[in-house]
């Protein structure tokens, strides 16, 4: 019974002792160490020519007919760079649209293209094409292509072409350059018909290198 | 100095004044000189300087900007203002005025005072002397030493030794790429020994002038000097051998890929044929003098002065050695030019010089002087438009990186949020842009106390009130708003702006804000 109201009495003094013990020390907020800016050198200057005047707010939704899907999901893609150094070819149509490791494919310095095979001819609306985009930069001579020729040697449509002096090859281009964004680039197909998609880029502002997050291919199967 | 010469080059100075002084502070300050501003308040505030021999060149600007921050009772970060910065290039601008002055006996009245004027009215001039970086200094030690250096060969002197020593160290403490100069006057001296014998003779017996008191006062003067600024007046010896090791750094990035790599050709590209926006910006009456100054500087049947034709000889050598060694160097900034565009100036005020002195007939040297005024009117207009009117436009050939007035848009509403909120600029601020490119941020912020920076989205850190970012960072943040933070925690934030905000070229920013914060000021 003593040792009973012995534990009794013992814990009793122990919860007291604690609630004062709590009470007596003062309560402040966390003291937040904030990192300081971290010196950098000069930045990069961004002065290409003829250059997309940024729209400096979310592009608006673009409008299909209805039953117009991503055609170009999961679907095979072929490249110049077979090895590309870094990422896998694969990662162009994986719907995976962010800038992080592992998420992007870097083929080898200058011309290289990838090839989307959509597996049918189909009527195709729109390409959205996201290079990296981590950082501004701008990539060159984008053009796109739509053929059923897997060579691309007839029945080929550009739909979009940005090589101002054509240091590509594939004629001069009359669209502007842009800064890639998280948004990717639009490219309006207007509907052409075709089972191949062929993205050129040829290095970058960074550097001679490609790179490719995503590239989507809006349409419809015939 | 004659009345008339004394009056002409007090007004130079002074139309070089009306074209530096006003509007200080209009240009956004660029990415580099809030980093030098930055550094400088730790040097300002705590005493401290510690020479970085991978970046951010030499001490000689901090320790120069102190007498100016002294004079105008600035003593803390938030106390500096853009134009008390900006004046101290400024002021080592117009010691180039002087340094011409050194030379006038040996070169000339008109010389010197069509190059006064030139350097007065040259854009890319008036452009740098008001940006807070270390070109102007560097140009002014640079040239100082050379003017020093010729005063010495003229008549040698304890004065001018301890001079040349003094210069030659605070050239040195200023900015790397001394060496490039250095290597152009060498090979540009040893070019003159080696072919003009008479020069070679004459050099020699200056040589034998020097005794060994100059040599020792002039090497005491420069040791002096040169361990005081790198070592930060005897505060961190280890800046005395980091100064060593920065000569091996800078050698690697000159032919490292950067985003600062260029063609050979892009220095003559942004001085001469710069066509962009619809404007043709060119200082190529500076050139055209110039190329006369270096013709006429190698006929010596055009002049019987040989003293004056062995400088223009060694400035012509200098200048276009010192344009091929930068040229060929594949890192490239446009105010990097400097370091032999004042050797054009010079080399152009002699060709000016020259040409009346050797024309004859008074209708062509009428002609030849009226359109040089023409194009010393356009260069004038010239300098006007890319200071004023285009100081921030990326067509202008000497914006790099230049950040946008923009800015403003997203800085005004942080201050009105600063004055209605009950911490006042104490309220907590994150700013999370990727690779660090957030600057210059940390100047237009220095008067917020609670500023974090980072480079990427800190998952465990509680977030903050406003949260300044670039578009590839929302993603992450989403995430740590809506999923990670538990359910009854998650703040609602919304976009301070519409639209986001154009930083510089290509570089965008907004500010997320909590939404009991935005409701302060809407």
């Amino acid at each position: 019974m003593y040792r009973h109201i012995f534990r009794k009495t013992l814990g009793f003094m122990l919860i007291v002792f604690g609630f004062f013990t709590l009470a007596a020390q003062d309560l402040k907020p966390i003291d937040l160490k904030l990192p300081k800016p971290m010196f950098v050198g000069t930045p990069q200057n961004m002065q290409v020519p003829n250059l997309e005047k940024p729209l400096g707010k979310p592009r608006p939704p673009f409008l299909a007919p209805v039953g117009t899907v991503n055609l170009a999901k999961g679907k095979s893609v072929s490249s110049t760079d077979e090895e590309p150094i870094i990422g896998e070819i694969s990662y162009i149509t994986d719907d995976d649209k962010e800038a992080a490791e592992g998420s992007f494919v870097e083929l080898g310095p200058f011309t290289q293209h990838v090839t989307i095979d959509l597996e049918k001819k189909s009527n195709i609306y729109a390409v959205i094409i996201w290079h990296y985009h981590k950082q501004p930069r701008v990539y060159y001579d984008i053009i796109v292509q739509v053929s059923d020729d897997p060579e691309f040697k007839k029945n080929v449509t550009t739909i979009f072409n940005n090589d101002q002096d054509n240091s590509s090859g594939l004629g001069k281009g009359k669209d502007l350059n842009y800064v890639e964004t998280a948004e990717g680039k639009l490219i309006d197909a207007k509907g052409v018909q075709g089972r191949y998609v062929r993205c050129y880029s040829n290095g970058n502002t960074n550097n001679d290198l490609n790179h490719y997050i995503e590239v989507a291919v809006y349409g419809k199967t015939m | 100095m004659t009345k008339k010469f004394t009056l002409a080059y007090i007004l130079i100075v002074f139309i070089a004044l009306a074209f530096r002084l006003p509007g200080l502070s209009f240009r956004p300050m660029h990415g580099d000189e809030a980093v030098n501003a930055i550094k400088y308040s730790n040097l300002l505030e705590q005493g401290e300087y510690h020479y970085n021999p991978a970046e951010y060149h030499g001490p000689t600007l901090y320790y120069f900007t102190l007498p100016v921050t002294y004079l105008a009772s600035e003593n803390t970060l938030q106390e500096l203002t853009e134009v008390t910065l900006r004046i101290v290039p400024l002021v080592f601008y117009f010691m180039l005025f002087a340094g011409l002055l050194t030379i006038k006996n040996r070169v000339g009245q008109v010389t010197v005072l069509m190059a006064a004027l030139l350097l007065a009215l040259s854009p890319a001039f008036v452009f740098y002397s008001r940006y807070y970086i270390h070109e102007m200094l560097f140009v002014c030690f640079s040239y100082a030493v050379i003017f020093a250096a010729y005063r010495l060969y003229q008549k040698a002197s304890v004065t001018w030794s301890v001079i040349l020593g003094i210069t030659l160290a605070l050239m040195m403490a200023t900015k790397e790429t001394w060496i490039i100069l250095f290597f152009a006057a060498l090979i540009s001296l040893s070019l003159l020994i080696v072919i003009y014998p008479q020069f070679r003779s004459e050099f020699i017996v200056r040589l034998k002038n020097l005794s060994p008191i100059m040599y020792i006062t002039g090497s005491l003067s420069f040791l002096l000097v040169y361990v005081v600024m790198f070592t930060s007046f005897m505060q961190d010896i280890s800046g005395f051998w980091d100064s060593f090791y920065s000569i091996w750094n800078y050698s690697s990035k000159s032919v490292e890929n950067s985003v600062h790599n260029h063609p050979w050709y892009q220095y003559i590209k942004w001085l001469l044929f710069n066509f962009r926006s619809g404007n043709f910006w060119s200082e190529g009456i500076i050139a055209l003098l110039a190329i006369t100054g270096v013709f006429y500087g190698f006929n010596s049947k055009f002049s019987k002065s040989v003293k004056l034709l062995f400088f223009m000889k060694f400035m012509s050598l200098f200048t276009l050695i010192a344009l091929a060694i930068f040229s060929v160097i594949l890192y490239k900034t446009p105010w990097n030019a400097l370091s032999f565009w004042f050797g054009m100036i010079i080399l152009a005020g002699f060709g000016y010089s020259a040409l009346m002195r050797n024309i004859h007939k008074l209708l062509y040297k009428k002609m030849i002087s009226g359109i040089v005024i023409i194009a010393i009117i356009d260069l004038a207009w010239q300098s006007y438009q890319l200071n004023f009117t285009y100081n921030e436009d990326p067509g202008n050939p000497y914006t790099y990186a230049q950040p946008q007035k923009d800015i403003f848009r997203l800085l005004n509403p942080l201050q009105d949020i600063a004055q209605k909120n009950p911490d006042k600029e104490n309220i907590y601020i994150q700013v999370i842009v990727e690779n660090n490119d957030y600057w210059p941020l940390p100047w237009y912020l220095r008067d917020f106390s609670k500023v974090g920076w980072w480079s990427n989205v800190n998952m465990e850190l509680p977030s903050a009130d406003i949260i300044i970012t670039s578009p590839g960072m929302e993603g992450d943040l989403l995430h740590k708003f809506y999923e990670i933070n538990p359910p009854g925690k998650r703040d609602l934030y919304v976009p301070l702006l519409s639209e986001d905000v154009n930083l510089r070229p290509g570089v965008k920013i907004n500010a997320l804000v909590k939404l009991d914060i935005y409701n302060l000021i809407h």
